[in-house]
């Protein structure tokens, strides 16, 4: 139907000041900074998305001067879905922000210094642009909430700016319940469909756009036969992408009136066609495309075509293109490149000239890499089938290792030529890499894509096996890993095992490993038609399933694996990744695995990919052990992305909640950044040696590492050792120490919360002479300059009240000195008096739980359990004030009853507020367990004890369960 | 049969009165059942709160907010062998889904351990209240569960998949483990 002319050129590859290095994965996975390019209706300017500097906007581009300028920004949590131009001043854009749509006609003008002007008129109302007709738009708004279908209007842009749908605009003779409309420009007729669920048939009807009566040209029925409409051939007859009476899908007549396929227009002897293009004046075709040997190709048949071709050829050599958007009046044409090794390019082609100039880079951080190139092969398998691969070779460094990459699927699904980051990820650090389209696979005929079917571990392994023998035999490659994703992580298994010769390891991800589970997974799955699609796939339900499933073939895995799942993955299901793993366990086998949260069949962000790959490379690394990549060609900001993918999977496995926390994993790739001397890794080693987290508990090893970390002018470390020294009653307490650790992270711009630290001790007097005003000035942080040396973040913000806390709860201040002290919480806290008494609502703990909250009891003993949170509720009131905005604010200590008769302070808080609704709670720890009596004391800001209480444990833990 | 939403959610005040209350066992300590009693063990995972869960078939019983609630749960009970049926989810005093019959089955074998699947229960829209509900085999989830918290009950008993369909998977495993032992 409406489809733009694509036309393609297979080249040689060729990139120019190119270097072979390992490539950041941050660089390869990532959205295109540029897309959508459109022409406008006056081929005056081009228009684009573009999302580079990660802001995220739509562009103009005035084709003459070559400036660019802004159009509209779009909201950092919305997307661009969709844009057209409805004629040459107005623009309808969807965007999209969550579950919501939202579309704004842009009115785009121009003042005298050719600056544009913007007036943005948000339309409000469910539905969309069929066609742009001159002045008017057909405009398909959606029925009520309870209808199914759309009215459909034909408007003015007047109407459309202000979402006004005059009756009578609306169109008549609209089918009721209609999916979509689409306006065929040729034919001038709205095509439409209606989809009985009973039947599951979709009927397709067209008419003339003021024509009352609608005609039924396709009934579409769920089939195994590709019937795709291409467009309309004449008045009575469609042209059709078929393969209900070839093998390979091939252009069609499809006469309307008898409902039955007529004359073949053009078949390929390889290759199903994928697309075609009419042209209806003539009744003839314009082209056809196919993928031969994964490059996707473009036959054209008239001569005019042929020769634009050309022309384009010779503008872009060594280029593979194809159009996205052209203005026949004034021959521009706006051309994308992109191949297995260029990631794209935008070039806009003058016709007058036949010059070519670029636009925009589809991903300018990729521009001076060398990609790896594909080698086409074909092997023989029996007489009749021929098996087509890709082999990947890399541009640069080879380690002599090969990646074997079945895809997935296996039915309908293929590898292609494409530029494909995963591929280049690893060509980029010294594989190769080896797709092979195995039978099942699309695009190679009926009968090739049939006889995949039931084929698990049989037919598919075995042509898989057959590209890989034959490689092998002109190859040497020393590691040989299978490693696929879907159907690919089941092949890859499956190939291990009937090969164990040649595989050294296996990565698998959210693969299938057990055939009959499949058609036991869920009570919804048990479902007829769920059941049918999985026989279309995997055959029936038989033993013989057991039989090629690795979960019940798990002991002849020999080689090392890596199963990775996502814990939402409803389509091969997380079962299948858990019960893989769960058995190579039980059996002892080699097995490491990586369960990722927030994930379905795979990554619904970049950063899962970004981990993925760089975990993958790590095993691969490891388990083969490969040597090194090579960091010779590497640029300094390559060099700093490639250990922060090694800090990613330290920090995931114990900061983040993508993947579950593994210490074991953490420290392993700490220690591999802690070597190459990336100070936060050695920090956080440091910090691993002194909790004894994953480690045996090491004070020694952690001074140590905190000492080269904060040489590495790594001011967190200077803050750590600062606060080992600073700690009371430890064998190395050294406060004098902790003082210079402290003005050392000051120095090397540690955020403003060094201050807090710094106000303590001069609150203390401990390692400087007490000073209370200047501790009171260091607590100051509103006295900074946010952005100053040590900047004021929000971390450093909200740890001012539990510092101050800290200094009146472990201090002991004169009258001058509290004075100080309610100086400050008055500024920073908005205290307006601090007279104040207390009436206690409640003394209790938090215990039994309601519809929805824990509830308060009043207790007067408890039971010591870990967690158990208990303390006093109450109301201040002010003594010595009128004021009505009353905020006040006291300090309350917790003490604690040790064994010998002393109490120990366990914690200090400062609280303010107005006059109802205080608390102060105190929540047991492992170590409170053993303590009988607890006190509570409350403080006003001029050190008056206001309130004070205790509270009783019925017996120590030890006595409560009878040890 | 096609694949559509199996439940109805129904506004209401009402709730059922008829089904005992039962708790999940807690204690890993081997039943002396009798012979027509085994154990059920069925799993939630759920992204709203569940305040109630009816089960009916040899006996009708009703699983608590106490072992309920937000997330995954595993609950264990020695039940009356039996068929049974997952009759209704409660999630409060206004929301309710009741499961269409026909598709919610499960059995409890005697003597032994009846792992009948995972009630996965996403919840996408608060109001208007819309749920989607499945049974899934989660069997190798199932079993580290009971090894890390029941080893006792699994080693006096046979554990067996009686949930939507049959998989032999508890039988593999068991397999694999005596012929490990063996070696």
């Amino acid at each position: 139907m409406l489809r733009s002319i694509i036309i393609i050129i297979i080249s040689t590859i060729f990139a120019e000041a190119a270097y072979a290095s390992p490539i950041p994965a941050e660089k390869l996975f990532t959205n295109p900074m540029a897309s959508r390019f459109d022409i406008s209706p006056d081929g005056k300017f081009i228009s684009y998305y573009d999302i580079s500097d990660d802001k995220k906007k739509l562009l103009l581009l005035d084709i003459e001067t070559m400036e660019t300028q802004l159009l509209g920004p779009i909201a950092d949590d919305e997307t661009l879905n969709s844009y057209r131009w409805l004629d040459e001043k107005n623009l309808i854009v969807h965007v999209g922000g969550g579950k919501k749509v939202i579309k704004v006609l842009l009115n785009v003008s121009f003042n005298d210094d050719k600056k544009v002007k913007v007036n943005n008129h948000r339309i409000r109302s469910d539905g969309y642009i069929v066609a742009s007709l001159g002045q008017q738009v057909l405009y398909a708004k959606r029925r009520d909430e309870d209808e199914i279908g759309y009215k459909l209007y034909r408007l003015s842009l007047a109407d459309l700016k202000k979402s006004n749908f005059p009756k009578q605009k609306k169109l008549k003779y609209i089918l009721d319940d209609a999916i979509r409309f689409i306006y065929d420009e040729n034919t001038e007729r709205l095509i439409t469909a209606q989809y009985d669920e009973d039947t599951e048939v979709l009927t397709f009807f067209y008419k003339g756009l003021l024509e009352k009566q609608w005609t039924e040209f396709y009934k579409l029925r769920e089939s195994k036969n590709t019937f795709s409409i291409i467009g309309f051939l004449t008045e009575g007859k469609l042209a059709i992408l078929s393969n209900q009476k070839s093998d390979k899908t091939a252009l069609y007549e499809f006469d309307i009136a008898t409902q039955s396929i007529g004359k073949k227009l053009f078949e390929h002897s390889m290759y199903d066609l994928t697309d075609a293009n009419i042209d209806y004046e003539n009744a003839s075709i314009d082209s056809v495309s196919y993928y031969d040997h994964g490059k996707y190709t473009v036959k054209y048949f008239s001569q005019q075509d042929k020769k634009t071709d050309l022309a384009l050829k010779n503008a872009l050599p060594s280029k593979q293109y194809y159009s996205v958007a052209k203005h026949s009046g004034k021959g521009y044409n706006i051309l994308a490149t992109g191949s297995a090794t260029d990631p794209g390019q935008y070039y806009l082609y003058k016709q007058s000239s036949q010059e070519a100039e670029v636009l925009k880079s589809r991903h300018p951080q990729l521009e001076n890499y060398l990609f790896s190139p594909s080698i086409p092969i074909k092997v023989q398998v029996g007489d009749q089938t021929t098996i087509e691969a890709l082999l990947t070779q890399p541009a640069g460094f080879d380690n002599n290792a090969l990646i074997v990459m079945p895809h997935g699927g296996p039915i309908g699904v293929r590898d292609n030529d494409f530029f494909n980051p995963i591929v280049q990820y690893f060509a980029s650090r010294g594989f190769s890499i080896l797709r092979v389209n195995f039978r099942g696979s699309t695009g190679y005929g009926k009968e090739f894509l049939e006889s995949g079917v039931g084929q698990f571990g049989q037919t598919i392994e075995n042509d898989i096996s057959a590209v890989v023998d034959q490689v092998l035999a002109k190859h040497e490659y020393k590691k040989v890993c299978a490693m696929g994703a879907s159907y690919g992580g089941y092949s890859s298994f499956m190939l291990s095992i009937y090969n164990p010769e040649i595989y050294d390891c296996v990565v698998a991800s959210y693969g299938i490993y057990d055939l009959p589970l499949l058609f036991n997974s869920s009570n919804i799955k048990r479902l007829e038609d769920h059941l049918q699609r999985v026989e279309n796939t995997v055959g029936k339900l038989d033993k013989a399933l057991f039989n090629v499933s690795p979960v019940y073939l798990a002991n002849k895995i020999q080689v090392p694996s890596l199963v990775i799942g996502g814990l939402n993955d409803k389509i091969a299901g997380f079962e299948q990744t858990h019960r893989m793993t769960h058995t190579l366990e039980l059996l002892n086998k080699n097995v490491d695995s990586i369960y990722y949260n927030n994930t379905g069949h795979g990554h619904y962000y970049f950063y899962g990919d970004w981990h993925e790959n760089a975990y993958i490379y790590q095993f691969l690394q490891s388990t083969l052990d490969l040597p090194d990549t090579p960091y010779s060609d590497v640029s300094e900001e390559d060099k700093e992305l490639l250990m922060k993918e090694t800090v990613r999977l330290a920090d995931s496995f114990t900061f983040e909640d993508k993947v579950p926390d593994d210490e074991v994993k953490s420290i392993k790739f700490y220690t591999q950044a802690m070597e190459q001397n990336h100070p936060r890794s050695i920090h956080n080693m440091a910090s691993f040696y002194e909790t004894g987290e994953g480690v045996e508990k090491d004070i020694d090893k952690a001074i140590s590492l905190y000492k080269k970390a904060s040489e590495l002018e790594y001011s967190g470390a200077s803050l750590a050792l600062a606060n080992l020294f600073f700690e009371d009653d430890s064998q190395y307490t050294d406060f004098t120490k902790a003082i210079s650790y402290y003005e050392l992270a000051k120095k090397q711009k540690h955020d403003a919360s060094v201050n807090l630290f710094l106000a303590q001790a001069y609150c203390l007097g401990k390692g400087v002479d007490k000073d209370v005003k200047r501790c009171v000035e260091l607590l100051d942080l509103k006295r900074l300059d946010k952005d100053g040396d040590n900047k004021v973040t929000s971390k450093a913000r909200n740890k001012v009240k539990e510092m101050f806390s800290k200094a009146l709860g472990h201090g002991s201040y004169n009258a001058g000195e509290m004075k100080l002290f309610r100086e400050f919480a008055s500024k920073n806290f908005s205290l307006n008096f601090h007279d104040v008494e207390v009436t206690v609502r409640q003394v209790g703990k938090y215990g039994k739980r309601d519809l929805f909250n824990l509830m308060f009891e009043d207790v007067e003993f408890m039971r010591p359990e870990l967690g158990l949170k208990f303390g006093v509720k109450f109301d201040v009131v002010p003594t010595n004030t009128d004021n009505k905005r009353k905020k006040t604010g006291i300090y309350g200590i917790w003490r604690r009853l040790n064994a010998d008769g002393s109490f120990d302070i366990r914690h200090s808080a400062f609280a303010y507020g107005g006059k109802r609704n205080w608390q102060f709670l105190y929540a047991l720890s492992e170590e409170d367990l053993e303590a009988r009596k607890w006190e509570l004391t409350l403080y006003d800001l001029y050190n008056k004890e206001i309130y004070k209480k205790s509270f009783k444990m019925e017996g120590s833990l030890a006595e409560t369960y009878g040890q | 049969m096609k694949t559509r939403v199996l439940i109805v959610t129904i506004f209401t005040w009402l709730i059922s009165a008829c089904s005992s209350t039962v708790d999940s066992i807690s204690q890993d300590v081997d039943l002396n059942l009798d012979s027509d009693m085994g154990y059920l063990l069925i799993g939630v995972d759920t992204n709203s709160s569940i305040d109630k869960l009816f089960m009916s078939g040899q006996r009708s019983v009703l699983v608590t907010r106490k072992d309920l609630g937000y997330g995954k749960s595993y609950i264990l009970l020695d039940m009356p062998a039996g068929k049974y049926t997952i009759d209704k989810v409660v999630f409060s005093n206004y929301w309710r889904v009741e499961l269409e019959e026909g598709h919610w089955g499960f059995e409890v074998s005697p003597g032994q351990i009846s792992y009948v699947g995972h009630l996965d229960v996403n919840t996408y829209s608060h109001y208007p209240f819309r749920t989607a509900l499945e049974l899934e085999n989660r069997s190798s989830e199932a079993l580290v569960y009971m090894t890390e918290n029941y080893p006792t009950i699994l080693n006096s008993r046979l554990m067996h998949y009686d949930g939507p369909g049959e998989d032999p998977y508890f039988e593999h495993i068991r397999k694999l483990s005596s012929k490990k032992e063996a070696e």
